[in-house]
Parts: C-alpha cells; structure tokens; sequence
C-alpha cells in the first residue's frame, strides 16, 4: 500500500507511534472493539431477527479502572483517541483486564441506516469507535492498518477516559440518512406455509418414531377430539 | 385440565456443554430459521426496526458475567435456555384444553395450536420460561424439538436432528435418548457431571446441562508483569533457507 504524505514534521523518532510522552501516559488504556458472533451469522449485521439479540451496546470496564475514573454502572463517560472522541454509556464487568475497555462492534449505527426507525437504539444509544481510529497513523505518513493483511487497525487504540454528564444520545451524531424508516407491522415469516384453513392437523401425525406409527397417537394427545 | 400419558422408556431430549459454549447464538438463530418455515410457524416479529423489536423465539440465549470465586479467575458463561421436555411438565397439567400435551411415544411437549385458545396458564406454569406466547397470533408456541426435522424422511438421515444442533459450531448441544441409559448423550452425561435444571421442583427435566470445567487463573500480577525476555535467537544457527528467510522478513 502507499505511503501518504506526512501532515507536517514530527519530532518522533522512527517509527509511525505517538511522539515521545504522548503514548500510555497520555492515553493510558487499550480500547478494543470486536464484532458479535451473532452478527456473523449476516454480515449485514441487522436484520429483524439478528437486532433482537442486541439493540445498544455499552463500553465494558473493570471495576478497578471503574473506581480509578470514579465511574459507577450505567454512568456515561468521554473516551479521547488522539485522533477524536466518543461520548457513550457504561457497563462494570470483572471478567476483563483493567488496563482495557472494551464494545462490540457493528451494533451502533448511524440514525436511518438499515431503515431502522428515528428512535432504534441502534442510532440514539448505540456506539463505534471508529470515530477514534484515524486512517493514517498518527504521523500520518502510512495507512492505520496492519501492512500484511491491510486489516484496520482496531487492536492498536490507544484511549483516556473520563466520567461525562450523561447526553441524550451517544456522540458524536451524524445526520440522519434519508429515507422513510421500514414498516412497522409484524413479520410473519413462513405464514404463507400454514396452507388456507391455518390447521396443524399433519402436526403431531406425521412425525413419529418408526416404531411408534401404529396406535400410539391417541395415547399421546389424551384429550384430542378433532376429527381428521 | 390436560393428563399425562403414561411414563414413556424413550426421553428425547438435548445435553448442552455450557463449557464449550461461546454465546454465537447460532442455535438460537438457526432454529428460528427452520421453525418460522417448519410446521410451528410463523414465529413472529412485532415492531421489526423500531424501538423494541420482540419475536418468538424458541431457544435464547443468555451470557452472564461471573465475578472471581476462590481460585477461580472470573469468567463469562453462556447459557442457552430452551424447552426442557420434563418428564411431568406443569405447562401440559395446567392446560384447560388439551392444546399442551406430551407424547406417550418419545416425550416430546407439543401444543396443538387448533386447541390453544392463548390463556398463557402454561408460560405462568413453566419455572424455566420455556413457552413462547405469539401476541398477533393469539397462539402459545415452544421449542418443538424439531420433530419436523428428527423424524422427517424427506432429508438426509444425518440432518434429521434439532436444528440447534445442527447449528452448533462448536458442538455444544447434542440430542438423543436420554431414557436409554447406554445412549451416546447418556453416557456423556454420566462422563461430565451433566445436571438437570431446577430439579427440586418436581418437574423431572429431561434436558440436561453439562457444567463448565474449572479454569485455572493466571498470576496476580499477570496485566502489570514486565514481559517476558525475548527468546534468544541464532539465524546463524539456521540453515540457508530459513536464514534467507529471516533476512527477507526482517528488512
């Protein structure tokens, strides 16, 4: 991949790092994002189906890093990149490392993507932190990502964190997409199955073990009085 | 009030691994996918893209987070919950109509949804919140074992299992007869400690869950350890090709 042109002299040594003192002193925690194995299941990542299991996500903490930040569950806090910063809700959890913070990733989405409706979650509550991963390394001379695979750099974020007056959404927030939001009537996928009449009458029939086909339904729904 | 049908030898029923289970929710997505097209659906989908998006789901999962115990590092557990097909279900005992009925032939709990008139007394029955209840349809619904799939002659006999099972990438769920004492899914039981849920209530589960394995914590000052030294290396102790290797990668 291409080198870009650097912004302006650094006075860092070699390397595309932070300059000297502005790494784990000024942005003392690791900020990791991962996307949910349920959203694997489509990469499109919200269908009707899928946005059931999660419709927001929280920024995770160790209660230690909570205490040191005097941060308590369901507080909001600003987290700062050298590149920009995020505004979002947390959640306490012991089973991680203090010295991280951590989100899934791909749940929060900008107001009208995907037709959600104005007020989804996703949109209002929901985060990212790719507003925090710049393109370019800090320097600005390569590109963010790692230089075998090109895969951005999500693993390197490096952030600060500090307790926030709690905003009515997360942020920062973008325009909203234009677009009508998707009907808000039921789905009823696989209806169209159920044949005209709706009956289950094939339901417990057909379905036997093999050795049970002969003379055990009746047994088996005592009170069936339904006629075939 | 629905009668039970006499005790039956065979007990279908599924052995989850809650030790390998990584909350993908693959079983739950999958088996929302076949039982909204098999003979149970459709499970529906109310405010689908808006604020509070709920459907009928016959498995969910449930991940909880589990502070440090003794010698025991904190971990995160992932449970997947679903119809338990116990032996004496209160959700088939409750029911005022017949809708809600066990099988005499393999133990299966079903509802006949032609029966159901939604009174919802089986999901206030049910100490595991196995039962689904269908708003637009006005119908209780639950995990069927798939018994559209298990028996279905129309697939390839090695697919005719639940489809949670079949979904479970890290084969976490396994299904079979767990009233046959030398079944694979028994023996598994026996081999890993499996429990029922809840047994003390009388319901006599046939599902059962096989505990997570102990983990071993790492030491207390695992996060703020210096790293340890590197390896020492000698490319001169490599042979031509390697060393050309090193010198290529290394540049």
């Amino acid at each position: 991949m291409e080198a870009a042109p650097a912004a302006e002299p650094s006075s860092a040594p070699a390397g595309h790092l932070l300059p000297e003192g502005e790494g784990k002193e000024r942005f003392p925690l690791h900020a990791l994002t991962q996307r949910p194995p349920f959203m694997y299941h489509a990469w499109g990542s919200q269908n009707a189906w899928l946005r059931q299991i999660a419709t927001r996500n929280f920024l995770y903490l160790h209660p230690a890093t909570a205490r040191d930040h005097g941060v308590a569950d369901g507080d909001w806090v600003r987290l700062d990149s050298h590149h920009d910063s995020i505004t979002v809700p947390v959640r306490i959890a012991t089973n991680m490392q203090p010295d991280t913070v951590w989100t899934w990733n791909a749940i929060g989405k900008r107001r009208g993507a995907w037709k959600l409706s104005p007020d989804a979650p996703e949109g209002t509550k929901g985060f990212l932190l790719n507003p925090l991963i710049s393109d370019l390394t800090p320097r600005g001379d390569y590109a963010n990502a790692d230089p075998v695979t090109g895969q951005a750099a999500w693993f390197d974020l490096r952030v600060r964190m500090a307790k926030a007056e709690p905003p009515d959404e997360s942020l920062p927030q973008y325009a909203p997409l234009a677009g009508a939001a998707a009907s808000d009537q039921p789905l009823r996928y696989g209806a169209a199955f159920r044949g005209s009449g709706g009956s289950r009458e094939a339901f417990p029939k057909d379905f036997q073990p093999a050795d049970a086909k002969e003379g055990v339904a009746a047994v088996a729904a005592p009170t069936k009085s339904r006629t075939p | 009030m629905t009668s039970l049908p006499p005790p039956s030898t065979r007990k279908l029923g599924l052995v989850i691994d809650l030790d390998t289970c990584v909350g993908c929710h693959a079983c739950a997505v999958a088996c929302k996918e076949w039982n909204a097209g098999g003979v149970a659906g459709p499970l529906v989908d109310e405010d689908p893209y808006g604020a509070q998006p709920m459907g009928v789901w016959f498995n969910r999962v449930h991940s909880y987070e589990l502070d440090a115990l003794d010698d025991q590092p904190a971990m995160t557990l992932h449970f997947p919950r679903s119809c338990l097909h116990c032996d004496t279900p209160a959700c088939v005992t409750v029911c005022p109509t017949g809708a809600s009925y066990k099988r005499a032939e393999d133990g299966i709990v079903l509802v006949d949804e032609d029966k159901c008139i939604g009174c919802k007394l089986c999901s206030w029955a049910c100490p595991y919140g196995a039962r689904e209840y269908s708003q637009v349809d006005g119908v209780m619904k639950k995990c069927t074992l798939c018994v559209d799939r298990i028996y279905n002659e129309h697939i390839p006999e090695a697919q005719r299992q639940p489809a949670c099972v079949q979904a479970c990438p890290t084969r976490a769920r396994h299904f079979g007869d767990l009233g046959d004492e030398d079944s694979a899914i028994s023996q598994l039981v026996r081999e890993r400690g499996g429990v029922p849920l809840l047994p003390e209530l009388g319901y006599a589960p046939v599902n059962r869950y096989l505990p997570p394995r102990a983990r071993r914590a790492g030491p207390a000052d695992e996060a703020t350890a210096p790293a340890p030294k590197e390896e020492a290396f000698d490319p001169k102790q490599l042979n031509p090709l390697l060393r050309w290797l090193d010198r290529a990668l290394s540049r």
